[in-house]
């Protein structure tokens, strides 16, 4: 975070913003830069705050995350990776093949992923409950959740235009 | 003694099967898309103000403040029940509901809050009809200098929000008001960390930022878990006794009435948070919460199950609802979103809200009062009644309920927008959530920056601009002063002068 931080405070943000247009004015970059500054401050803090005092799980539980707050170890990027490619497919079929199949695909990936083995509860589930949010919103909204074009992102990428 | 008549004569005109029909079928549809994750109160508005075009003025009005009504305090029941808040101030409710509905107490949980909620819509209500018009113009004497002071004096509220890391609080706080900086700026429009992309113009889009990391992340965190431990028994063990289930949930009233300073403290912070055009039910869930804690001598218990701290943000975000109306009725200025559409709908049958409107229009506007009241107790008895309903939800398998929470997510993402660039957002979100969550970084406090970066930097910024870069504006304008002391004093105590009260050993759901 402190990496991050350095960087957006010396080189991201005063390149990616530009002057006041008013002489009264503050800088667009002095918001993004005071918050930026305030992350690298409490970044260094944790760390000499680690270094100092070594944390005792047991008696430092997190409020808000109770247990859940394990720590990021090997575990949790091994987890962190499997979400992020899990939704990187599904974002790419949502927009190439469509809300229904992209979704009903999901469902069902998950459901043998938590070892669920009804198969017919797990079929009926994983087909009719995006069936059935699609209608319904199409119904209630007039809006058609996504339905694949082919200028989605992939056919672009295959074709060379992004 | 004339507003009494007056009030009765509003009484006696929106006291009609029809209209007590309209109000309950708002209150229902309130608050099943309250319910739904980015949905809310101010979509379902939108949806169905034009349909209110075919009924009458009061009934239009009525059946409108009944959706408002319902959609608020509808996004409390996926927080409590699985820990999906679909929108940034059911978070904090879901602070103290997720830990009492996981020792088998949803049904307890969602009756605090409904009773909660429709206590700060009462407490409201009665500000709005007794104090429309000095209210309004006390409202007038806020000016950038006083609304970037109480801003400035609302990020104090990160430390009762922080849990036991301040540092990791205001880190994340400060990590919000960055991501919020992207975008367009708002005073010169010259682009901010935009990657050159039209689609971060508008900076990255709150709700799809909110769903992805307070209800997405906390959904795949149980897959994850799921996956590892299996189905819990704990709760379902706790439910299979309809006895001990009935025994547990039961609300006394001692419980409830027990925080009694709580609540009138959160309604008083709803409402004088909604008089302010800008702010909204985010902030005022947010200081609610913040304040109960602060005053609370059981404050290390906030967060474990405690009754008071869902008590606290209802009463707050509820307060809101009938308090913006105070500026939307006496100067036509609508206080939030929600306001502006109602101000839409109020037009649409030939009322123009301002100053004239309770000259020209007042047996309307008394008559919508009435609604208001009658609303409030329909969303009691309706509320009352779908606690039962909802509480069947966590009977059903968690391995069929949570993937189909991610799809409810997913879809109320693109409705709004129809945009896949934000349901790409929300899976960015949702894995920034993810990583949050495990390494103790508080996602409330980023959600808070998010929210108060980007209103802290328009107020400040205008201020500068109107007074000329003199910033002993913030000592010489009185309201603005008191909120820059109030901010240094709470600084300096939950920093330096920092040590936390003793605190008694009590039960934890709430019992004082």
């Amino acid at each position: 975070m402190s990496l991050i931080a350095l960087i957006c405070i010396f080189w991201w943000i005063p390149n990616a913003t530009q002057p006041p247009h008013s002489g009264v004015d503050l800088p667009p970059a002095l918001i993004p830069t005071i918050a930026m500054s305030v992350c690298l401050i409490t970044a260094l803090l944790l760390v000499i705050q680690a270094l100092a005092m070594p944390a005792d799980k047991a008696a430092d539980l997190d409020d808000e995350f109770g247990t859940e707050a394990t720590g990021v170890d090997g575990e949790v990027l091994v987890n962190l990776v499997i979400l992020l490619a899990v939704a990187t497919v599904a974002w790419l079929v949502m927009d190439c093949v469509g809300f229904e199949p992209a979704m009903t695909l999901f469902l069902l990936v998950t459901f043998l992923f938590l070892r669920s083995r009804n198969w017919a509860a797990l079929g009926l589930t994983a087909v009719l409950a995006p069936i059935i949010l699609s209608q319904t919103v199409w119904f209630l909204f007039s809006t058609e959740l996504p339905f694949g074009t082919d200028t989605c992102s992939l056919v672009q990428l295959a074709r060379g235009e992004i | 003694m004339e507003m009494m008549q007056h009030m009765g004569a509003g009484f006696a005109a929106a006291f009609t099967l029809e209209n007590m029909l309209f109000i309950c079928a708002g209150v229902v549809l309130g608050i099943i898309f309250g319910v739904l994750p980015g949905m809310g109160s101010v979509t379902a508005l939108a949806i169905l103000v034009p349909i209110t075009f075919y009924f009458s003025p009061l009934a239009a009005i009525a059946f409108l403040v009944g959706v408002n009504k319902g959609g608020t305090s509808g996004g409390a029941i996926p927080a409590i029940l699985i820990n999906a808040p679909g929108t940034p101030e059911a978070a904090v409710t879901a602070l103290d509901g997720y830990p009492l509905a996981r020792q088998g107490k949803p049904e307890k949980a969602m009756k605090t809050a409904l009773y909660s909620s429709v206590f700060g819509d009462t407490f409201s209500d009665i500000m709005l009809i007794l104090l429309a018009a000095p209210a309004a113009a006390v409202a007038l004497k806020f000016g950038p200098t006083e609304f970037t002071a109480i801003i400035l004096f609302s990020f104090t509220m990160i430390a009762a929000l922080a849990g036991r890391s301040l540092v990791k609080g205001i880190m994340a706080a400060a990590l919000g008001v960055f991501l919020s900086t992207w975008g367009l700026d708002p005073v010169d429009t010259t682009e901010r960390m935009t990657f050159g992309s039209v689609y971060l113009w508008d900076g990255i889009p709150l709700l799809p930022m909110a769903i992805g990391t307070l209800a997405m992340s906390s959904i795949i965190s149980q897959l994850y878990d799921l996956r590892r431990c299996g189905e819990t028994e704990e709760v379902a063990a706790q439910l299979s006794s309809a006895a001990q289930f009935k025994e547990n949930n039961r609300l006394h009233p001692i419980e409830y009435w027990g925080n009694i300073r709580t609540l009138f403290r959160s309604a008083s912070i709803g409402t004088c948070i909604g008089m302010l055009p800008g702010l909204g039910v985010s902030l005022a869930a947010f200081l609610g919460y913040g304040a109960a804690k602060r005053a609370s001598p059981h404050a290390d218990e906030f967060g474990k199950g405690r009754l008071e701290g869902i008590q606290a943000t209802e009463a707050a975000n509820s307060a809101v609802v009938g308090s913006n109306l105070i500026p939307t009725i006496a100067l036509g200025i609508p206080g939030n979103v929600a306001a502006a559409l109602l101000i839409g709908a109020f037009m649409i049958h030939g009322v123009v809200p301002g100053p004239l409107m309770m000259q020209e229009h007042g047996a309307l506007v008394y008559s919508i009062f009435a609604s208001m009241l009658m609303a409030n107790l329909a969303h009691l008895v309706i509320g009352r009644i779908g606690i039962r309903i909802w509480v069947q939800f966590v009977k059903i398998p968690k391995t069929y309920v949570l993937p189909t929470v991610v799809l409810l997510c997913v879809a109320g993402v693109y409705i709004p927008s129809n945009s896949m660039f934000d349901v790409g957002v929300l899976f960015v979100f949702t894995a920034l959530g993810y990583a949050m969550r495990k390494s103790g970084f508080s996602i409330v406090c980023l959600v808070i920056g998010f929210l108060l970066g980007p209103m802290f930097e328009i107020a400040l910024r205008q201020t500068v601009l109107i007074h000329k870069a003199d910033f002993s504006v913030f000592f010489t304008h009185p309201i603005a002063l008191v909120f820059v002391v109030l901010t240094i004093v709470f600084a300096w105590r939950f920093t330096v002068g920092g040590k936390k009260k003793p605190v008694r050993s009590a039960p934890v759901a709430g019992a004082d």
